[in-house]
Parts: C-alpha cells; structure tokens; sequence
C-alpha cells in the first residue's frame, strides 16, 4: 500500500513535466518522422503520397544541404572554441577579487539576455557598411573606406563576434559556478608543493572543470549546429533569409527556406531529423571521449 | 505481497469528477448570451481590423461573434489540414490560382449578384484577380473575394530635389521609358567610396517580389514567365524575359539598386526614400501618407509607371483582399462579415486613410484629396487606373512571397554579382530551380 502511494505520488509529481514531454516533444518528433516520409506542401493534405526515405535521400545527395551542412560545420568549428575559450577566460578574471566584481559580471552578462531581433538591431547599427558606427569611426583613420562587415568576405567573422558576444555571459555564469566550487586546499597544497600560477591552472583547474568543460561544449556544438535567428535577422530584405549572404548559409537557414518558402514540408522535415541525427550521434561521440579528459571523482577508472 | 487494485467504487468517483470538470467549462460558455450566436473567424491582421470596428460589428449584429486571428499562413495551413479552416482569410492576389486549384474557396458569384453593397457594377477592374473561370483562367468567371485595398504598383516616386541636383527635372503627366528611368537613376546614385549614400532605383520589396516585377513588365511586351499552361517556366529562350531581367539585375551590378554588394542602409525601401537614401523608388499610390515624410517632405513626386515601348501598362500586383474558404460552416453569416468588411465601415475607413485604393468605385470619392501633394497623387493615379491589367499567376506556385522563382533568384545573385557565377548561369540556375518547383505544385494540384 505505501508502495503504491509512493508510486502515484511520484507520477503524480512527474506528471506535469512527463505531459509536456510527451505531447511537446515526443509527439512532435513522432509527427515530424511522419512527414518527413510524405510530400506534404501545405495544400495537399487531402492528396498525400507515402515517400518512404526519399526525402532523405534527396538531401543526402543535394548539393545545396551539402554547402549548408559544410557552413555550419565550419562555423561550430570557429565559434564553439571561440566561445569556450573567451567565456572560460572571463570566468577565471571575474573570479578574482577585483573591486566592482558584482557590476561587471552583471554587465557581462547583459548582452545573454537581449532578444535575437534586439542583438540584430545593435549590431545592424554598428556594421552597416553605409552610415554604421565601426565604418564611421574607421573613416576617421582610413577616409573613404567601407568595408562590407556582413558581405560575402566578412560576414562569417562578424556573425562569429556577435554569437561569441551574445553567450559570453551565460558561459561566464556556468563557469564561474564551477570555478568557485573548486576546494580551495586543493590550490594551496599545490603551491605548498611548489606550483606557480600556471601549474596551479593546469593541474587543479582544469581537472576540477573538466566536467563543467564538457558541459559547456555540449551545449556549445547544440546551439551551434542549430544558430539560426541573428543570421537570418541580420539580413532581414526580402524575408525568409532568402538575402543571407552565402558564406553564413547554415543547415538551419536552407531548412528554413525549403519548408517556408519551396513549402516542401516533407522534404524540410527530413533535413530536421537528419540533423537530429547528427547531432545525437555527435553528442554520444563527445560523451565517449569524456573519459579521456573528465575527471569524476567517484569515477574508478579516474581514480582520486 | 500483493497488490490492491482499483476498487470499484474508487473507479467511478474518478470517472466522475473527469466527466464533471471536462463538461464544466462547456456548460459555463453555453451559459453565456454571446454563444448563442454564429461564429466567423476571420484571419487578419489586427492593423487590419481593429478592436473597434469589430465592437461596431457586435453592436449592429448581435447574432453573430466575429472572431479576428492574426494572419499566419503556416497556420493557415495547419486549421486547413485539421479541417478548422478560418471562414474569411487574407490573401493576396497570386494565392487565388492555387487556391481554386484546390477547391479551397467559395464561389461568392450568387452573394454578389445578391448584394446591395457590393454589387458587380461597382467593383473596380483589380476584382477580377478574384475570378476564376478555373485556376488556369483568372480574370473571368465566378468570384471567389474581393481586394481590400490596393494600388498600382509600378508607379515611380521620385525625390525632385535629388534629381535636381543631378540637373534632372520631370513631368508627372508624362511617363518615362524605363531607359530613361535606368539613366535618371545612375545619374542620382551617391557614392562615397564604397558606400552608397543615395541609392538612383529602389523596387517594390525586390527580393521577395522580384518575379511578379518581371511579369509586370512583360505585360507590355504581350508575354511571361510561364507556358500558356504555366507547367513550364522560360527564361533562357525568351528574349523578352532576359531584357526584363538584365533591367534591374545591370542596376544592382552598378550598385545603383541595392543588392547584397549594394546593401540598403535601412529596414526597408520606404524607409530609405523618406531618409533621403533614394532618389527613385518603385512602390504605388498606397506609400502616400508616408512618401511625403522624413527627408523627403515636400520632394516626393509620384510618376506613371515606366513603359517599354508606349504601351503602357500598371498593373497591381500584390491587391491584397479576402476569401471566404469552401470548408466553412456558416456561409451565409461570414458573407455578412465580408460584406461589412470590404463595402462599409471598415472600407470606408481605409479609403480615408489614404493607404490604397478601394476595391469599389463608389468609395474613390472618399480618398484624401485636399493638400496639393494628393492632388497631384491623385492625378497621376487616375491616369493608371485606365492601364489596370491583371498578371497570370502560376497555380503550381504555392508560396505567395516569396516564390520559389524569387526565392532562387536571389538564393543565387550573390554569386552572380560576386563573379562567381555568369549572369546565363544565373540565368539556368533560376529556371531549372523553379521548374522544379512546378513540378512539385502540378504533382499535388489537381487542375
């Protein structure tokens, strides 16, 4: 009997999470797995046809999700490291005690809590090549230059800089949480022992942060393989992303385009699960590493 | 140790209270005077239709509940699928082939002859967007809606100071060649560097819209995009079509139009010609209350559309209106709406604004036309009423804007602008990423 009621109070309690999951989640995919195997277009309810993989394998051979694939593979190469590392760096200088530490960790994460169209606005005001603030103030130095900051030549390290910008604080957060759990006599005893700052880091920190590390770049390569919103705002004319400068075209934004414009919903869900896919296979990857470079205190083969 | 199961007076408590509180909320809105009535959805935008008017509504008709919904065409099409389609739906003129392609719509052909208010001897010419004699025969035939309001699309408004400082003056009454409107805008473009202070030409929302511009334009030229059919599109074959084209994709090149090498400073076009970015701007009557703003007060002019070759033609190609949808439940009730909506208050309220031309004759009189500046609008805008044409939208096309034709059209003039790409490449790549596309459309229409 206390079992039972131990029972119908978890679910109970659960319950309002394992609701939204189900219908929030697990049936979506499950709709959107259905799709992907249809050539729905937003008309043809009434006249579906079954295709089976075909979908997919059409996106396995466009050239165009190719192209796509390959951009966002690239810009998760540049900005996940990017990102960890400055994030990281940020966290390790406000874990100092510097005066004013409160105010500036709470400036830097400002820019974490900006919506997408507002982050777009800011620096669609700073970059823009014509009347923009960094071409302005450049102009005082090199008079009738005016570098197209979000052209075919540029756009992939600005957008770089604003996505590293935009996360910096909420990484900083996750990090400097982690940072300040580190046991403080571990430190000490490694400079009882003679290590100096650096040795300090390499041996004490970062072992102590691996798990944090590999939290964040788990996170990092999610956001990163899914980065849709800035790019396509950025380049707001003619809607739809259909102006996104080719050198930023992601998976997300061509995904984007193919369910919304081309209305190939079917097609379009397919290239979601595919991603889907690749990133779960990704992550599992990463997870199996882990035990290389993690250390887990209750871990035996770790060891403490 | 086992296990107590369910006893069955703990069942139907259980199934009790479900039943009670699934019927509580039923029972409380069947309660309420307002649900006695038949309910209309009508998907429109909220600038479109204010709380207000629809208060006004209530008020003059108390046996029915208009309900507004944002306009959203995924979701347009999700209550299609789900079968809860909205009784009267935005749209805009290119959607109506592929709509009676699909039997979505109502024929309305019985309500208008019925009408006092919207009676087919005053509906002006741009209506017949909304006839169809069959998805491939628009222009004639049974109505399907009507335009809410709308406007020639291919007139020019120009700021004269920023043609005069190029030592360059026009006539209102008189309609530029689009030669000379090309050299009146490389003559106006202000550059400074690599920048482009002053674009010379911007036009109707170019990316999205580009390829109801080409059609709008082979209008004059007695030909288009599409087969007779429209089962295949031809660009590279048609020398019409490549003149059309190569018009504004040679301005982007020069950086005269703005482009992804050329690229606005502002949100958009309108915004850029009130900044006084722009010297020449492609949009219709309906920019009016704005064009005089900003930079350009007291500069905007509105000129005829272009012609080729003094056939003139100036066409609308948006002419934004409404449907009512063939799945709804209360025809006779959404009519009553409709014809509220596009023939009285809300009607006549929009004539006033100024922001387009109403879709009935008898509410021209309404239209702004007491300052100099709309009078002089007013004048050039009634010599494009008499070169009204419709264009032929393809019914394979499913999306309005952009179309899959624009869509790859832009998708791949960076690379054409950039060098990477031949303008006869872009050309191919356009035409087989479209045909494609109609492929798709033909495979799911029955037409």
């Amino acid at each position: 009997m206390r079992k039972r009621r131990r029972a119908i109070a978890f679910y109970l309690f659960i319950s309002p999470w394992l609701l939204g999951f189900v219908l929030l989640s697990i049936v979506p995919l499950v709709v959107g797995l259905w799709m992907s195997m249809t050539n729905y277009n937003g008309l043809n309810w009434d006249t579906l046809s079954f295709q089976g993989f075909n979908n997919y394998a059409k996106a396995l051979q466009d050239p165009e999700v190719l192209f796509a694939f390959g951009r966002t593979v690239g810009w998760t190469l540049i900005n996940v490291p990017l990102w960890l590392v400055t994030s990281f760096g940020l966290a390790l200088l406000m874990n100092q005690s510097i005066r004013a530490r409160g105010v500036l960790r709470t400036l830097l994460y400002l820019p974490s809590v900006i919506p997408p169209v507002g982050i777009a606005w800011i620096w669609k005001i700073i970059l823009e090549r014509n009347y923009g603030l960094l071409n302005g103030f450049i102009d005082l130095f090199i008079p009738g230059s005016a570098t197209y900051w979000l052209g075919p030549d540029h756009a992939l390290v600005s957008l770089s800089v604003i996505a590293c910008w935009t996360g910096l604080g909420s990484g900083m957060v996750i990090f400097l949480a982690g940072l300040q759990n580190i046991p403080a006599e571990l430190e000490e005893a490694a400079r009882i022992d003679g290590a100096n700052a650096w040795g300090v880091f390499r041996y004490v920190t970062l072992p102590m942060m691996s798990p944090i590390i590999l939290f964040q770049v788990i996170l990092g390569l999610i956001g990163a393989f899914q980065a849709f919103a800035v790019p396509v705002l950025m380049y707001g004319g003619g809607g739809m992303g259909v102006t996104v400068t080719r050198s930023v075209r992601l998976y997300m934004i061509h995904t984007y385009q193919e369910i919304f414009v081309n209305q190939r919903f079917g097609h379009g869900a397919a290239l979601l699960w595919l991603l889907f896919i690749f990133i779960l296979v990704f992550t599992a990857v990463v997870f199996t590493t882990s035990r290389y470079w993690v250390y887990e205190e209750a871990n035996p083969a770790g060891g403490a | 140790m086992s296990e107590k199961k369910l006893s069955r007076r703990d069942l139907l408590k259980v199934l009790g209270t479900a039943t009670a509180a699934s019927v509580l909320p039923v029972g409380i809105a069947k309660a309420s005077p307002r649900f006695q009535t038949d309910t209309v959805t009508f998907m429109i935008n909220s600038n479109e239709l204010s709380d207000d008017e629809i208060n006004q509504f209530h008020e003059a008709n108390p046996d029915i509940t208009l309900n507004r919904i944002d306009y959203d065409q995924t979701r347009f099409y999700a209550m299609l699928a789900a079968g809860t389609a909205p009784d009267i739906v935005r749209v805009q003129a290119p959607t109506i082939p592929q709509y009676v392609a699909r039997n979505l719509l109502l024929d309305l052909t019985p309500y208008f002859e019925a009408s006092s208010v919207l009676q087919p001897d005053d509906l002006m010419p741009v209506n017949d967007y909304y006839r169809a004699d069959g998805p491939l025969a628009i222009g004639q035939g049974s109505r399907y809606g009507m335009v809410k309001d709308w406007s020639p699309d291919m007139t020019i408004w120009v700021n004269a100071t920023s043609l005069e400082e190029a030592g360059i003056t026009v006539d209102p009454t008189q309609r530029l060649t689009y030669q000379e409107l090309a050299d009146i805008a490389r003559a106006t473009v202000q550059k400074q560097g690599d920048r482009v202070l002053v674009h010379g030409l911007l036009f109707a929302n170019a990316g999205a819209w580009i390829d109801r511009v080409w059609m709008a334009m082979l209008l004059e030229k007695e030909t288009g995009l599409y087969s007779e059919d429209f089962r295949t599109i031809s660009l590279r074959d048609n020398s019409d079509v490549l003149e059309v084209i190569r018009f504004y994709y040679d301005l982007a090149l020069e950086g005269v139009s703005d482009s992804v090498i050329a690229p606005l400073s502002a949100g958009w076009h309108g915004e850029a010609f009130v900044n006084g970015q722009a010297s020449c701007l492609q949009y219709g009557y309906w920019f009016t209350p704005m064009a005089n703003t900003g930079e350009a007060e007291d500069h905007a002019v509105m000129l005829p559309a272009p012609t080729w070759a003094d056939s003139p033609v100036s066409p609308c190609i948006t002419a934004t209106g409404g449907v009512i949808t063939a799945g709804t439940q209360n025809p006779d009730a959404a009519w009553r709406v409709f014809e509220w909506y596009f023939g009285q208050e809300p009607a006549q309220n929009r004539a006033r604004g100024g922001w387009g031309v109403p879709g009935l004759r008898s509410l021209l009189d309404l239209m702004p036309n007491e300052t100099d500046f709309q009078q002089a609008t007013r004048a050039v805008l009634d010599i494009e009423l008499e070169h009204n044409f419709t264009i032929p939208f393809n019914p394979y096309l499913i999306q309005p804007e952009p179309t899959p034709v624009a869509a790859s059209y832009m998708n791949n003039l960076e690379a054409a602008l950039t060098g990477a790409m031949t303008f006869d490449e872009l050309i191919e790549a356009v035409e087989r990423e479209s045909q494609e596309a109609i492929d798709e459309g033909i495979a799911s229409a029955e037409v």
